[in-house]
């Protein structure tokens, strides 16, 4: 659950905290905010907020936060009468939904109404008796002072309840959190063979448990943001004090405090505003929804940016190296790690040019195939209503179709139309004359390559650039796939993703890191971290 | 701004240079081209003064046996031998010729699967290979690695006999030449070969393709040699001179037989030769060279046919001192045949001399084959019998 301890989103100092006079009515303190504020929400800042201060009178108060919550009807206000008949007023305020409604009933009100008139004396002072009320009890965990409107208006759609006592300037924010949220379940996207079933959640308390089960270091540091103006979503860094390198740390805090938008709904939101260029089809940020391959990174002295309500976290830098990567790579032996990372390499490579590959060579450079497959695919063209570019366009386009359609069918209706698409119209389409039995080949197998590559965010720019080649191959042939591959790797080695160049280890070249790229070394000569990533402490392995 | 504004116009530029620059115009569907897989040159009986162009192309359209497409018929359509299209034609020059022929094709000929070069008897012997083959040489699309063969007798013969395995002729051509692993009795040369060594002025040897009668139509066969002189063939080498000359040269291969009749020991052995080294040496005797030529050569038994005595040591040593003296002959025989018949230096003893004195050389280039038809050449012959076979 969120705990909105931070307040570092309250930039302004108090200095003009009481700026508006304390007599003036409630309603009329509201009205007199500048506009901005009123059409906005209260809690929107644009780092000049300012602290609205409580009153004594627990009507203003009350009236204040009625003004506030006009027409959130969720909002649920519990009049209490402390001490029995003759005790002090208070109001409990909560978010139904947003507390655990057990907790409520039998740790606060409970303890306010049946305990209270037996510990604390009717006639004490309003000061000794909040303090009496919050040292020793309210039976919960986390308790906090409020003295400011917005600070606890924050808590409050945090999930905090509100406790507002008559005659006191504070309002005690009592941690009662629990709402409905999905559970520790296994990532669809990212299921391995071997190693652990543990997937993040929406809940960011969840996402940094599951982190620290997995790394028992007090290094293992977590900083929270909150960012969007009104969804204010807490965003976490964590990493690994004294492992990953300062100036990195700095950096991504850094890129995330000058995130100024209304709402941040997924960590997707962040990844587009601090990656490194827009403008590129590769992901310069990693993302996971597997612990293991988070806390992984950790160790290598890389950053985790945990955000709420997504499973999703980010992991920077990434490098187009890490993102042909799985954890199940260190997880099953070397030999079979060194051949699947060979396997994924072939895969990218085919489901990146074998398309244009093929319209190459057949209408302009049939040379280069060997002549009984020459003979066989000009056969097989033969009587073709459509050039060969045409024929890869329509293929191409209907396997996106496919794919595009299956994604958001129910799984037994998309292995239907898998099988309808795949087969019953591939073979139509043959059958009928309208493309070639090789074209369906190239582009089955070109699927299948795609699907080799791990991360989604490389398969995607993967097959938009294989677009980009199949017209460059269209318009040069050969000539233009090696052109189109040298644009392609002239832009990966501008490419960086928070000063790391986007080709490491390759390019820059740097021999020790080699151990885990194409090639992944037997456990025990991984002594090192990625140098790449400039750890503090670069040993991971003991003597 | 700047910076990517000029980016941009140089990413334009550099397009653009591409887009008028390169190859645009290879743009043609493989299934639009007509792919000439072999190609046989000749000079047409009648008029003497022109060229006859023989161009074997595949019909796809008769192969593209789609299942359901011709009326529900199952596999049985593609047929076992691919279906070609032999198209003659004839001009004053073979570019003359190739243009006639696109008048009688809808597709455009395309000469990258050209496989082999058949030149007919006719044309060798009465024109210079390497000024009549001009045109494969200027051509862009064929390559210089298309294997040569001269063909004993005319085209038709040659494209009427039926390959038993390979789909077409041409293939079978190009497949049996690439068989010369197992036998000398031919040699593979390339067009690029051919021509350097014509244009160096050397002679070469150019396997020859005949047909024979066989089961059920005429069958093909690559044996034997022509021999180059000058450009132009001269000759016949039988595939057994074949072998002898090419034991010489160095071109033979491994797990060739000979036949080695032993009368005195009531035995017929057949070697096989594992590794034949060959040596060449020149000397130069006032201003008359001698070659002596060095055989050195490690075989196998690979049949005795005879008494059923077994092999002994003392044996071995006989037979091999027997094979060495057959191999001699034969060598000789090829040699004298190529000197006193032929003057025609295809074992390469010219080159010898250009490698060993070239001064020596540039005098005597221009009687050479004078020379040549006179050299003594010494013939030595060793051979080693390493292994006689799983029983001896």
């Amino acid at each position: 659950m969120v705990s909105p301890t931070s307040r570092r989103y309250f930039r302004k100092t108090r200095k003009i905290g009481n700026h508006y006079a304390m007599e003036a009515a409630p309603s009329e303190l509201l009205d007199k905010l500048p506009q901005r504020y009123r059409l906005a929400s209260p809690l929107a800042d644009e780092g000049e907020a300012q602290p609205i201060p409580f009153h004594y009178s627990l009507e203003a108060n009350l009236e204040l936060f009625q003004e506030l919550l006009k027409d959130c009807q969720d909002v649920v206000y519990r009049r209490l009468k402390i001490g029995g008949l003759e005790g002090r007023e208070a109001v409990l305020i909560y978010v139904d939904g947003l507390v655990d409604n057990h907790m409520v009933d039998t740790q606060v009100v409970k303890a306010l109404l049946l305990e209270a008139p037996l510990a604390v004396p009717f006639s004490t002072s309003p000061g000794w008796f909040f303090r009496q009320l919050r040292d020793s009890l309210v039976t919960v965990a986390h308790i906090q002072e409020m003295k400011d409107l917005r600070e606890a208006t924050l808590f409050l759609m945090s999930g905090f309840a509100l406790l507002l006592i008559d005659g006191v300037k504070e309002v005690l924010a009592v941690e009662v959190c629990g709402w409905e949220h999905r559970g520790v379940e296994e990532p669809p996207a990212e299921s391995l063979i071997r190693g652990s079933r543990e997937g993040f959640s929406e809940c960011l308390r969840t996402n940094t448990t599951l982190l620290r089960r997995r790394i028992r270091d007090p290094q293992l540091k977590l900083k929270i943001h909150f960012l969007g103006r009104r969804t204010r979503t807490a965003v976490g860094i964590m990493y690994l004090a004294g492992v990953a390198e300062p100036a990195l740390v700095e950096e991504v805090e850094r890129r995330i405090k000058g995130i100024d938008i209304d709402g941040i709904l997924e960590s997707a939101f962040i990844e587009q505003l601090i990656e490194d260029k827009w403008s590129s089809p590769f992901s310069q940020i990693q993302n996971t929804e597997r612990p293991d391959e988070a806390a992984a990174a950790l160790l290598e002295g890389r950053v985790v940016i945990l955000t709420d309500n997504t499973p999703f976290v980010l992991i920077v830098p990434a490098t187009f190296n890490t993102l042909l990567h799985t954890p199940e790579d260190f997880y099953h032996r070397w030999f079979i790690s060194v051949l699947i990372r060979l396997l994924r390499l072939l895969g990218s490579i085919l489901a990146l040019i074998l398309p244009s590959m093929y319209i190459a060579m057949v209408s302009f450079n049939p040379e280069m195939i060997p002549t009984s497959l020459a003979i066989s695919i000009g056969a097989g063209r033969e009587g073709l209503p459509f050039p060969t570019i045409v024929e890869a366009f329509i293929m191409e386009s209907t396997l996106e179709l496919l794919r595009e359609a299956g994604i958001r069918l129910p799984s037994p209706l998309g292995q239907t139309l898998g099988v309808v698409g795949a087969i019953i119209l591939g073979q139509a389409a043959v059958q009928a004359g309208i493309v070639s039995s090789a074209m369906v080949i190239v582009v089955s197998l070109t699927a299948i390559a795609g699907f080799v590559i791990p991360s989604y965010d490389a398969a995607i720019a993967i097959r938009i650039l294989r677009f980009f080649l199949m017209i460059m191959a269209a318009i040069f042939g050969l000539y233009g796939i090696i052109l189109g591959l040298m644009l392609i790797l002239v832009h990966l080695v501008t490419l960086k993703s928070f000063g790391v160049p986007y080709l490491k280890p390759w390019a820059p070249w740097t021999l020790q890191d080699l151990k885990d790229s194409v090639y992944r070394a037997p456990l025990f000569k991984h002594r090192t971290r990625p140098l790449y990533v400039k750890p503090l402490e670069e040993k991971r392995i003991g003597e | 701004m700047g910076n990517r504004r000029s980016i941009c116009t140089l990413i334009a530029v550099v397009v653009l240079k591409i887009v008028f620059l390169a190859g645009c115009w290879d743009n043609l569907d493989l299934e639009r081209r007509a792919l000439v897989l072999g190609t046989f040159v000749d000079l047409v009986p009648a008029h003497q003064d022109k060229f006859e162009l023989t161009m074997e192309v595949p019909i796809l359209r008769r192969m593209a046996a789609r299942p359901g497409a011709g009326g529900g018929g199952g596999s049985e359509g593609r047929e076992e031998t691919l279906p070609t299209w032999r198209l003659t034609v004839t001009g004053a020059t073979f570019a003359e010729a190739m243009r006639k022929a696109s008048t009688r094709s809808e597709r455009q000929f395309f000469f990258g699967h050209q496989k082999v070069l058949l030149i007919g008897e006719e044309l060798a012997r009465r024109e210079r290979i390497q000024e009549v083959l001009d045109f494969w040489t200027r051509n862009r699309e064929s390559y210089l690695a298309i294997t040569v063969l001269l063909a004993q007798g005319r085209a038709e013969e040659i494209f009427s006999a039926r390959p038993k395995f390979a789909r077409s002729v041409s293939m079978f051509l190009q497949e049996q030449s690439e068989r010369q692993i197992r036998t000398s009795r031919f040699v593979k040369h390339t067009l690029a070969e051919l021509l350097a060594a014509l244009y160096g002025g050397r002679d070469i040897l150019v396997s020859r393709v005949r047909t024979v009668p066989g089961q059920d139509s005429l069958e093909l066969e690559v044996s034997g040699t022509g021999i180059i002189k000058e450009g132009k063939l001269v000759g016949w080498l039988s595939p057994e001179e074949t072998k002898a000359a090419l034991w010489v040269t160095g071109e033979a291969r491994k797990q060739d037989m000979i036949p080695l009749p032993l009368p005195e020991l009531k035995y017929v052995f057949t070697l096989e030769l594992c590794k034949v080294k060959n040596k060449i040496r020149v000397q130069v005797q006032g201003d008359r060279p001698e070659f002596s030529v060095k055989l050195e050569v490690t075989a196998d038994i690979a049949e005795k046919i005879g008494a059923p005595e077994p092999l002994n040591p003392p044996l071995l040593r006989y037979i091999e001192a027997r094979a060495a003296e057959i191999m001699k002959e034969r060598v000789e025989e090829v040699v004298a045949k190529l000197q006193k018949e032929y003057q025609a230096d295809v074992l390469g003893f010219g080159k010898k001399i250009e490698e060993a004195q070239p001064r020596w050389w540039q005098q005597v280039k221009g009687n050479w084959r004078e020379l040549y038809a006179h050299a003594p050449v010494h013939v030595e012959v060793k051979v080693k019998i390493r292994r006689t076979g799983m029983v001896s």
